[in-house]
């Protein structure tokens, strides 16, 4: 069989809706990166080749030349070269902390004559190839400890190197390699604790510390109380617990004696517990407890301690507005969201975008380009835009069920976290959902290496798929 | 095993469709649970009410004269972006040139190249080019490379500012008081700022673009509404003659300042308030003494004294004292008289003539040691406790300790050394006040600077005269006080030399010794000398307070500092009051055309002519007009504007002939008041920034 003929059929079994998909957000991302540099009544200067439209057509251009690139190599190439692909990556993570650009405040970036180039970017697609070169490996086994280890090394390294830029939003970005590990057999109780974590963080922040410990204190005795011979005395206890938090909220009793009162309660049950023999139950409540108690005041003890000051802001931006200064970095939230609730239903129309032509939301172009779909497109655009990324993920799930190999399905769930991460962080926190962090929506903003990049994750995934039935 | 496999990979695809749920719920949150406040407030962001500044009023002298107004002044900026580049590169040289050349000869054309070159690299939309530029200079400006383009194309950016204007310069500067940026106005435009200010008005503009905002044509704006204009009581010649003689006085008794204030004894109108200070070898209407500075008074108290003495009915002026040659002790300090005197005992009006601080503090003591609570109280029947409450900010309270009261430190010295003005601070103008109502009969009034305000030319309000206190004492004290006034006159008084055949004074001078309390009087003593009285004795027209701070040279005395400004002022006064002055014309006057009814604006006045119901010819295309009467009806010409050349403003108010003229670059004097009767450069003639003078009449 010769290899034209091959190809030909390779590019007959593309996958057509992931290709539309990702032609229509590359395409839409275009003209709301033009919109947002448009202003009719100031007279440019600058060619449109200098202009972020200008740059980002240039991109896509290059975007375009590297999918027909991927789709005239044999599929078998990217996964012989992942793991020097990877090192490749590695070793521009560390080049950049020698020669990158220091640009507000990290070296993420190294300028080469114009352009710039952003290492973390193609880290990440190296990172994905080697996770799937070696879980696909045959002796790669998830269910030893040591294959775990090292498959979370893999991206724990480029993690680390990103930190050292530092560049905390694209190192979190990373952590989207848990949604593949899940899907390839983590035991669930990890991510159970780690979301009880989160939770615990968040309330910690939003409300008093203590008042969540409270809260935690009374959720153990009700539920050692849950597992007891009951007697009248015990639900007494019970009640007076949450009657005593619900008093502590309308009034000002003291909360050291309320937590004071509340520890004396569970230490009661903790004994009724042992006497009564439950003690499987106490071996996990009773560290969780403590352990939750003491997560929660460390918390915000760490926040307001040791992050740096512009971390301090962005969370206190995510969860404590009221502390923050509107003028401040309450400003981009506050300008993005007043340009998605200003386009209404239908939006202002193209181009037609006040607040986004006068400027009012920073970097509305790159990690803010958002608002700028929210004003000009209005609800029925940002639907559009969430569906298309929904689709998206709901074709990478397909295409690594469908897979014959694990090398495609790895690489398809990593595909998948990378976009659902990027598209849960950016879009939420141009609303204040999640804290602002330098992360670009994929295909959408403006940024020659995020979208040269995730073009040639699409490419490769595309081509991976087009080949399933040769395995 | 498979099963587990479906569970996992519904999980995770369930994790995006949260996702995506998540996010659909904060955009209804943010978009329509919470829509319309964010809505609201973005409206605010791109639409906003621009103030506009009112005009603000003039201040008048008595005589309608104009003492401050405001003059049009323009700030010139630039917008560096508005030029495409190649109009910039073209015009550039040409336009550094100009400035260089017309604007600003300090900076060379180079330097002005530069500096565009740079702001326009940086992307600077508002560069300052000149702060303060007049009409004239700014109708040059508009005629330099690329800024004739205009606004939108040549980025030539106007803002029409006003200043400040005192045609009469530093005449009562410091009464008139100054507006300045940023802080509370002083003076008269303080205390009269609300009156002066006029009202804001506002605009709404909307940003169209960075930085550029455009008014909106909409029902909601508010013309700004102009200050109304004051006419004070201050007549300006006699304040120029009372400036004058105390600059001199200040000047050649090298003092540290002065103060000197006439008032209209029936009605307490200030006609003069001038107050010098020097600071360095200049001297300056910079601080307002006559109404701030407390100190204590010295001999001119002695009338209160005396006063207080005969209202109690202890004294006749013809008692006679000891004055123990000049020199007594009393609890254990020295009081001392200017000079040793011997022979025999004096009566207590040649005590108070000649001044003699033994003899009216050991008369004090002898009456109010015991009962010091009887002398407080006739001072305060004298209304001396009190503030004069004059139309001026800043007036402290007069200080006089309550008797024998531990805390104010009430000494056995405090009778006999508030008895002859220690011990005790008021301001100039508080005693002033005093001596006022004992020329007024008896009758305390309110100083008052102001008279009318005036809305458009028509008072809308008229201060009347104020009365504070009905009778400050019985008939018989005052007849008394009136002769020791006088009695310095005579031979042997302290005020001799103010003895003139023509009109005679009623006064009392003052030496007081500043620093006596401070124990340093090896620095040498520090002195100020004052004079207070009115004029003419017997049927008194103005009272008047002169206080010189810290003569320094040529004599320290009341009667050798202060009472020479005294003189000259009554001198002045009186001359003007029976002595009609005539104006002289100044030479190469044009003289005026007698048909010249009234000229200004020409669409006032079209509307007063509408408004009045007056028909007449309309043939004035200009923007400037005459009106003249004819055989049938008035008609109204153009007066024409030409470049260079000098208006006819003749039959102009004032207000309309100095905006044209100080537009044009003339320098502006004036005479008389009332509208312009002649001019002192012929209309037509060629303009070169010289100095025109107005007849008005």
């Amino acid at each position: 069989m010769s290899s034209i003929i091959s190809r030909n059929k390779e590019f007959a079994k593309v996958d057509w809706i992931t290709l539309a998909t990702y032609i229509s957000l590359v395409v839409i991302g275009w003209m709301m990166i033009y919109a947002s540099g448009y202003s009719e009544l100031t007279e440019s200067t600058t060619p449109f080749f200098r202009t972020n439209a200008g740059k980002q057509l240039i991109a896509i251009i290059i975007s375009a030349f590297l999918f027909l690139l991927v789709f005239i190599t044999d599929f078998k190439f990217w996964s012989s070269l992942s793991y020097p692909i990877y090192l490749l990556g590695l070793l521009f993570l560390v080049a950049v902390l020698f020669f990158g650009q220091k640009i507000k405040g990290s070296t993420s970036w190294f300028n080469l004559g114009g352009f710039s180039f952003q290492p973390s970017e193609f880290a990440k697609f190296g990172t994905m190839l080697a996770m799937a070169a070696y879980l696909s490996y045959f002796k790669t086994n998830l269910k030893q400890f040591k294959s775990r280890l090292i498959a979370m090394m893999l991206f724990a390294v480029p993690i680390g190197l990103i930190l050292m830029q530092p560049d905390a939003g694209s190192a979190i970005t990373f952590g989207s390699f848990f949604v593949l590990l899940f899907r390839e057999g983590f035991n669930p109780v990890w991510y159970i604790i780690g979301l009880a974590l989160l939770a615990l963080f968040i309330l910690a922040l939003k409300f008093d510390p203590l008042y969540v410990i409270a809260y935690i204190l009374a959720i153990g005795s009700t539920l050692i109380y849950s597992q007891l011979r009951k007697n009248n005395q015990q639900l007494f206890i019970v009640l007076a617990s949450w009657g005593l938090i619900m008093a502590s909220y309308w009034s000002k009793v003291p909360i050291m004696a309320v937590l004071g009162l509340l520890g004396t309660g569970l230490a009661f049950f903790i004994y009724q517990g042992y006497q009564q023999r439950l003690q499987r139950l106490l071996i996990i409540l009773v560290p969780s407890i403590l352990a939750g108690a003491a997560f929660t005041k460390v918390s915000q003890y760490t926040v307001d301690n040791f992050l740096k000051p512009h971390q301090r802001e962005r969370i206190n931006v995510w969860l404590r507005p009221e502390m923050c200064d509107p003028r401040g970095n309450l400003y981009h939230v506050l300008q993005s969201k007043l340009a998605i609730s200003s386009g209404n239903f239908s939006g202002k129309g193209f181009l037609e975008g006040t607040l986004t032509k006068l400027n009012y939301v920073p970097e509305q172009s790159t990690d803010f380009i958002f608002s700028t779909i929210g004003e000009e497109q209005g609800f029925l655009g940002i639907i559009a835009i969430i569906g298309l990324f929904v689709l998206l993920m709901l074709r990478a799930i397909a295409i690594g069920e469908r897979a014959r190999n694990t090398f495609t399905r790895v690489y398809a769930y990593s595909f998948l976290g990378f976009i659902l991460v990027h598209f849960f962080i950016n879009i939420g926190m141009t609303m204040g959902l999640v804290p602002i962090m330098g992360i670009p929506l994929p295909f959408i903003s403006y940024g020659g290496s995020s979208c040269i990049v995730f073009s040639l994750m699409t490419a490769v995934l595309l081509r991976l798929d087009s080949s399933r039935h040769f395995v | 095993m498979k099963d587990e496999i479906i569970i996992r990979t519904y999980v995770v695809f369930l994790l995006f469709v949260l996702a995506g749920f998540l996010i659909l719920g904060r955009v209804v949150q943010i978009g329509i649970v919470e829509g319309e406040s964010w809505r609201g407030r973005g409206d605010s962001l791109y639409v906003r009410h621009q103030p506009i500044e009112p005009e603000r009023g003039n201040i008048l002298s008595s005589d309608g004269r104009m003492l401050v107004t405001s003059l049009p002044l323009f700030e010139v900026r630039m917008d560096l972006l508005a030029v495409p580049k190649d109009k910039f590169v073209k015009n550039i040289d040409s336009l550094a040139l100009c400035l260089s050349r017309h604007l600003n000869p300090v900076i060379s054309e180079r330097a002005y190249r530069d500096l565009l070159w740079r702001e326009r690299q940086a992307g600077n939309r508002y560069l300052l080019i000149k702060e303060e530029v007049t009409y004239s200079q700014l109708e040059k400006i508009k005629t330099f490379p690329l800024f004739r383009l205009g606004g939108n194309k040549g980025g030539l950016i106007v803002v029409r500012k006003s200043k400040r204007e005192r045609p009469y310069r530093m005449l009562a500067a410091r009464t008139l008081g100054s507006v300045r940026e940023g802080a509370k106005p002083v003076g008269l435009e303080g205390y009269y700022d609300d009156v002066l200010g006029g009202e804001k008005g506002s605009r709404l503009v909307q940003k169209v673009a960075r930085d550029i905002w455009v008014p909106v044509d909409d029902i909601g704006d508010f013309e700004p509404k102009r200050g109304k204009d004051i006419i004070t009581h201050i007549d300006i010649d006699l304040q120029d003659i009372t400036e004058q003689a105390l600059y001199k006085s200040v000047a050649h008794h090298q003092a540290l300042g002065g103060t000197a204030v006439v008032m209209e004894v029936k009605t307490g109108a200030i006609k003069a308030m001038a107050n010098l200070v020097r600071s360095g070898d200049d001297i300056g209407e910079y601080l307002n003494y006559a109404v701030g500075a407390a100190t204590e008074p010295g001999s001119t108290f002695k009338l209160a004294t005396m006063m207080a003495l005969l209202e109690d009915g202890y004294i006749r002026l013809d008692d006679r004292v000891d004055i123990h040659g000049g020199e007594v002790e009393l609890c254990g300090k020295k009081i001392r008289d200017s000079e040793k005197r011997k022979g025999s005992l004096p009566t207590l009006k040649q005590v108070f003539a000649q001044s003699s601080n033994v003899g009216v503090a050991v008369t004090a003591q002898k009456y109010y040691e015991k009962n010091a609570k009887k002398f407080v109280k006739r001072l305060e029947q004298f209304g001396l406790n009190e503030r004069s409450r004059i139309d001026l900010e800043g007036e402290p309270a007069p200080y006089i300790k309550e008797a024998y009261n531990v805390e104010q430190k009430w000494s056995c010295t405090s009778i006999p050394w508030m008895a002859h003005g220690y011990e005790l601070t008021l301001t100039p103008l508080q005693l002033l006040t005093f001596y006022n109502a004992v020329a007024n009969k008896g009758r305390m009034m309110k100083p008052q600077l102001v008279h009318q305000i005036l809305e458009y030319s028509e008072p809308v309000k008229t201060y009347k005269p104020q009365v504070l206190k009905n009778q400050i004492c019985s008939h018989s004290t005052l007849q008394q006080a009136m002769e020791l006034l006088k009695s310095t006159t005579d031979s042997g008084g302290t005020a001799y030399a103010l003895r003139n055949r023509l009109y005679k004074v009623a006064g009392k001078t003052g030496t007081a010794v500043t620093n006596y309390y401070k124990g340093d009087i090896n620095q040498g003593k520090k002195y100020q000398a004052s004079f207070a009285g009115f004029f003419p004795a017997d049927d008194p027209v103005y009272s008047c307070i002169v206080v010189i701070y810290e003569p320094s040279a040529n004599g320290y005395y009341g009667a050798s500092a202060a009472m020479p400004v005294f003189r000259e002022i009554a001198d002045y006064s009186v001359a003007s009051r029976f002595i009609a002055t005539e104006d002289q014309a100044p030479v190469n006057t044009a003289p005026l055309p007698a048909r010249i009814r009234a000229g200004g604006y020409a669409t006032d006045i079209r509307t007063l002519l509408h408004f009045s119901g007056v028909r007449f010819e309309n043939r004035c295309l200009n923007e400037w007009a005459s009106l003249s009467p004819t055989e049938s009806q008035p008609e109204l010409t153009g007066i024409n504007l030409q470049q260079d050349l000098v208006p006819d403003v003749r039959g102009m108010g004032l207000r309309d002939a100095l905006f044209l003229l100080e537009n044009k670059g003339l320098k502006v004097r004036l005479q008389g008041h009332g509208r312009v009767r002649s001019q002192s450069i012929a209309p037509g003639s060629k303009i070169q920034g010289q100095t025109i003078e107005l007849t008005m009449g």
